[in-house]
């Protein structure tokens, strides 16, 4: 049986592996609400250093190339709802220098990071770079974080000999998107 | 299935996974003994494997580390399907390096069959595994 609406109906059907499922025609899921999204990007003119939050969307000329749900403040996310999210970093280095056991963090609640433990995962996550001296290195992560309602997400430089490029926000990037319900 | 508030808040089918038993040696499949599954029904990840609840589209991503002390030169590792060479597995390759450490990532939009199952062979290289914070799995249903 199927519940008609205006423009979708909502009916069941049969899988390959002879699943019942749940079906929503006509309707992709983003029309059924603002799925919360962001992209935020780095334009300040300047060397991104250690122990700081990249701060993209105030910065003098960041750009937030959108933040839909209005979830991001001075480049940190906070998650509306509970649920499960995603979330990637693009980042470089300047290369007018060493790059000796450099890394950053996407952090949640500013988190330097427990590990080893299923708790732990949803943390930090850590990207490492190291013995690449004086050259432009593209160093990217990405992860799934389990969040609460009012947990945040930053990116944190911990570690960095160099800095990181920030001249363009082609080459400086978060971003991210709730995936739905655990 | 629920939508509630103004967010289609699905129950979506996800799988995570770290590992902090030390290194993976080569070819073999990197596996992870930190492991949280999320509305899997059945499969998930458990091990080295990713298994498919569902007939369906995934993403899936993996996040390595390479230590300083291996020769990066004409190395890969493989992002695998069915621990096979079928024609949906990806290479990561790197050459003319060694002696530092570096990322080695790869991420994959796929259609999987209720069934099949995602790894990482190891390959040529001996990735990172001392701590979860530096190796990691992430899966998700997309539909």
């Amino acid at each position: 049986m199927a519940l008609n609406f205006p423009n979708t109906s909502i009916d069941s059907f049969t899988d390959a592996s002879g699943d019942t499922r749940l079906r929503l025609n006509g309707l992709f899921r983003s029309a059924a609400g603002n799925v919360p999204a962001f992209q935020v990007r780095h334009d300040a003119n300047a060397v991104i250093a250690a122990g700081t939050t990249l701060n993209f969307e105030s910065s003098a000329v960041g750009q937030t190339v959108f933040d839909d749900g209005d979830n991001v403040s001075a480049g940190i996310f906070t998650a509306p709802v509970d649920g499960v999210y995603w979330f990637y970093v693009w980042l470089m280095d300047e290369n007018d220098g060493s790059n000796t056991n450099d890394y950053y963090s996407i952090r949640v609640n500013n988190s330097g990071g427990t590990g080893n433990t299923v708790a732990g995962l949803d943390t930090a996550f850590r990207v490492y770079s190291s013995g690449r001296s004086s050259h432009h290195h593209q160093w990217p992560g990405g992860v799934i974080f389990h969040l609460a309602e009012g947990d945040n997400v930053r990116v944190y430089v911990d570690r960095m000999d160099v800095g990181m490029y920030g001249n363009s926000g082609y080459y400086c990037m978060f971003a991210g998107c709730y995936l739905g319900r655990t | 299935m629920e939508v509630s508030g103004n967010y289609a808040a699905y129950e979506r089918c996800n799988a995570r996974g770290g590992r902090s038993t030390g290194d993976s040696g080569t070819a073999v499949e990197y596996s992870f003994n930190v492991v949280s599954n999320s509305n899997n029904d059945t499969g998930g990840q458990s091990g080295a494997r990713f298994t498919a609840p569902y007939d369906g589209t995934y993403w899936i991503y993996y996040w390595f580390m390479i230590r300083n002390t291996t020769t990066q030169n004409n190395k890969r590792w493989r992002l695998r399907i069915n621990n096979s060479s079928d024609n949906r597995q990806v290479y990561v390759y790197t050459s003319n390096g060694g002696g530092y450490y570096r990322e080695a990532q790869s991420g994959i939009i796929v259609n999987l069959a209720a069934g099949d199952f995602v790894s990482c062979y190891t390959d040529l290289f001996n990735l990172y595994g001392s701590s979860t914070l530096y190796s990691r799995v992430n899966v998700t249903f997309l539909g």
